[in-house]
């Protein structure tokens, strides 16, 4: 199947978000998913993506954010196959750290460190930025809720 | 007047010594010139800024990321101490610093306006009154010409000036002592969650090593960042937090940004931007871009008659080795203080021929032994500024005279300085193909429970141990690039000893689990009676032009004047005879409002 360029962007906004295990909300929310797309084609160029992307689009999943076992379990075929392995891990530290790693190494943009979901992972905010206010450190953390 | 007699006295370094000095002369009506190295900055908040997102888009995040290198006035970096190689050190060959070892010198400084507060803690610790008399007490390390009680004063300026927080009745131990009737001008910062569930922890429990048994108790750490002020300051008055410089409703208060080290994004935290603006009201002038390169002097009399400094234009150019631009000129005045810091300091005067022999060597730091685990449960990592509570227990006591004493700092960020938390778990359980949801859990199981601990060792001061010159090794603008030698005896390895006992103990006590693994092929490493021990660099470059009673033991005199050139000062942590376990900077922006003084009445009795 070959992919629409108008359905491209959508389809890596929802592989991201089994990827990375934040909500389709959240993803939209940082107003990165065009940056990081392009940055992953500026450094990989187009065909390896849109062959994981085609890959992706035939796993039928009813709901991204919440996969059911067969799904899953095609997701991580997908997730351990040799050919993927390095775009993947590509793309989820791109999401969780805002940075590229590669032959290159760089962080994207202010935005991009600041939006990293690292520091929601672990129930934080990133270092130097989205302040959670005064004497917040000494409460309980939070738990995790999703 | 001409150009050149137009100041009382002109001051090299504008961090936060030579702010303070600048700032209480001005106060005086003396006429105050400070000459700067780093690249010309304003005071707008924007400048600012722009460090700020200067590290956000770094990809290695060290202290001085934050902060651009300039080979006109380069500093060092921590990753210029490399990996251990067929058990030799080896450092980058590029680095400024030209290091001979054996041990690596892991400390750094910042040469920018500002200077190296713009990225430090803030921890605010006054020193103990026995660290003041070592050599009496413990027959170990050296005497100062003064004590605790002749510094109290000055402590109290230093407090008011940084803007400390911290609740007095917390802080009177080891023989600390206030005024009666004294607080500090904040209120306490909260302490972290981690700190509440360690003294809960360990409430009750004590440390045993050697047949002595120490208690284990969490003490809040007073810090140079804003938090609420305390009305019964100044017997009532008050006090102000000072806010950002340029946007001054920012930074009232610590928000929690957890960036304190390298950057605080609101200045909540104090740097010497503070005191600079200040004394800039007050007519100070700061000359920036100008590297002084030579102390002049008369070689009978001693007398210094002029600083010599390098002019730079062209600041863009930051590859080492190229031509640069600049211009000399000669600067002359009543006094001279010297405020570029511990080796700038020692650098110039051994630039410019003083004899002194002690000029350069003891040379000290705060080796820092870490270690890290996991908590019982989670705590929350990452969360608030890098350290808010301590352990005070082993700053003091007579095993001073066998081996170090050390000042316990818990962390609140996880194991980020150890291995580079969170950044390494994510790689961990991404290279195990986690991805999604499982990625998630994995990452919040694992550092919501992480912390650390930094155990800031006493340093003793050794002639061996020192910074020189050689005419093979300058920089780009031909200005000398500092050599290094340097060690740690068994003295301060038995210090490390007792704190990595310490910490197995402490894990234990805790319930939690200890997961200091060391790398032996990392700068630090060693090997010490069968027992593994990796130390850091605290930052805190101290003892090179150090104080005594005389030219055969010291640089400078109680006055903090130089024995040998009566009209030059110096000031910051090189005239520290002994390290004690606090923070320095407390106490040498003390001993710069002490110096200040000095200052002030030498001039007055000039101009009478
Ligand atoms: C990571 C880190 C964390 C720290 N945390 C703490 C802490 O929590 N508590 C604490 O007490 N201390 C801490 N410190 C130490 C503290 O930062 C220093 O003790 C303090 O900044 C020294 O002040 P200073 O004015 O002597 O020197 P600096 O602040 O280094 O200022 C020296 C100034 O002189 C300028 N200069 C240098 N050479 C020349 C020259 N040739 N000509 C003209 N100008 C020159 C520099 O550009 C700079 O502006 C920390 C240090 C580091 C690195
Ligand atoms: S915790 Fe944040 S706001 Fe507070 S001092 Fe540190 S960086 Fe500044």
């Amino acid at each position: 199947m070959k992919i629409r360029a108008s359905e491209r962007l959508q389809i890596f906004e929802q592989l991201s978000v089994v990827l990375t295990g934040f909500s389709i909300s959240e993803i939209l929310g940082t107003g990165l998913s065009k940056v990081y797309l392009e940055t992953i084609d500026n450094n990989l160029g187009k065909a390896i993506p849109d062959k994981l992307f085609n890959e992706f689009t035939n796993i039928p999943i009813k709901n991204e954010e919440e996969l059911t076992v067969s799904e899953s379990d095609s997701i991580e075929v997908l997730v351990e196959s040799a050919e993927y392995q390095s775009i993947i891990k590509q793309i989820i530290l791109l999401w969780y750290l805002g940075q590229w790693i590669g032959k290159e190494n760089y962080i994207i943009s202010s935005q991009s460190y600041l939006e990293g979901f690292v520091w929601k992972a672990i129930g934080a905010h990133p270092m130097g930025g989205k302040q959670p206010g005064f004497g917040t450190w000494g409460f309980p953390p939070l738990t995790f809720s999703q | 007047m001409s150009e050149q007699k137009k100041y009382d006295v002109v001051i090299v370094g504008a961090g936060i010594t030579g702010a303070i000095v600048a700032n209480q002369l001005a106060e005086k009506g003396h006429k105050v010139l400070i000459l700067e190295a780093g690249v010309k900055k304003s005071f707008n908040f924007e400048d600012y800024r722009a460090y700020l997102h200067h590290y956000y888009k770094n990809t290695i995040k060290i202290p001085n990321s934050p902060y651009p290198q300039n080979s006109n006035a380069p500093q060092p970096l921590v990753t210029d101490v490399e990996g251990i190689k067929d058990g030799i050190q080896q450092f980058n060959k590029d680095g400024y610093f030209k290091q001979f070892g054996p041990a690596p010198f892991q400390s750094t400084y910042t040469r920018a306006k500002g200077g190296t507060t713009l990225h430090w803690l803030g921890t605010c610790l006054r020193m103990l009154p026995s660290d003041f008399k070592e050599k009496d007490l413990y027959n170990s390390g050296k005497n100062w010409p003064i004590n605790y009680y002749d510094l109290m004063p000055y402590y109290r300026m230093a407090e008011q000036e940084i803007g400390v927080s911290a609740d007095v009745d917390e802080q009177g131990f080891l023989g600390i002592e206030f005024e009666e009737g004294y607080v500090y001008p904040m209120n306490k910062i909260p302490q972290s969650y981690l700190d509440k569930k360690l003294t809960e922890w360990t409430d009750g429990a004590q440390f045993t090593y050697e047949n002595k048994t120490y208690n284990y108790s969490v003490v809040s750490t007073p810090q140079g960042r804003n938090s609420s002020p305390n009305p019964n300051y100044n017997n009532g008055e008050g006090y102000q937090p000072v806010g950002a410089v340029g946007n001054p409703d920012l930074g009232q208060r610590c928000e929690g940004n957890s960036a304190c080290v390298p950057i605080c994004p609101v200045q909540a935290k104090y740097n010497a931007l503070k005191t600079l603006k200040k004394a800039v009201d007050k007519g100070v002038v700061i000359k920036e871009q100008c590297v002084a390169s030579e102390i002049l002097y008369d070689k009978k009399t001693g007398e210094v008659n002029g600083v010599r400094y390098k002019k730079y234009e062209n600041f863009e150019d930051l590859t080492s080795g190229k031509e640069c631009n600049y211009t000399e000129e000669v600067i002359t005045a009543e006094r001279y203080v010297l405020a570029a810091h511990a080796v700038e300091n020692a650098k110039l005067m051994l630039a410019s021929g003083f004899q002194n022999k002690n000029i350069g060597q003891n040379l000290m730091d705060h080796p820092v032994l870490l270690t890290w685990g996991w908590a019982k449960e989670k705590i929350g990592a990452f969360r608030g500024p890098g350290s808010t509570s301590g352990i005070p227990s082993l700053r003091d006591g007579l095993f001073r005279r066998e081996r170090s004493a050390f000042r316990i700092e818990i962390g609140n960020w996880g194991w980020n300085w150890p291995t580079g938390a969170p950044t390494t778990e994510l790689q961990e359980g991404v290279s195990k193909h986690l991805f999604g949801k499982k990625l998630r859990k994995y990452m919040l199981d694992t550092v919501q429970k992480e912390f650390r601990l930094g155990f800031l060792i006493e340093q003793q001061a050794l002639a061996n141990n020192r910074v020189s010159i050689d005419n093979r090794y300058r920089d780009a603008l031909g200005n000398y690039r500092p050599i290094i030698n340097y060690n740690i005896t068994d003295h301060e390895k038995e210090g490390m000893l007792a704190a990595k006992q310490f910490s197995k103990q402490f894990f234990k006590t805790i319930g939690g689990e200890d997961k200091t693994e060391y790398d032996p092929d990392k700068g630090g490493f060693i090997e010490y009676k069968g027992e593994e021990l990796w130390w850091q660099g605290a930052g805190h470059l101290a003892g090179t032009h150090i104080m005594g009673t005389d030219k055969s033991n010291s640089v400078v005199d109680k006055y903090q004047r130089c024995h040998e050139h009566k009209n030059l000062f110096l000031v910051g942590c090189g005239n520290m005879p002994t390290m004690g376990t606090s923070n320095p900077t407390l106490t040498i922006a003390a001993l710069s409002f002490w110096a200040a003084e000095n200052i002030d009445k030498d001039l007055n009795s000039l101009k009478k």
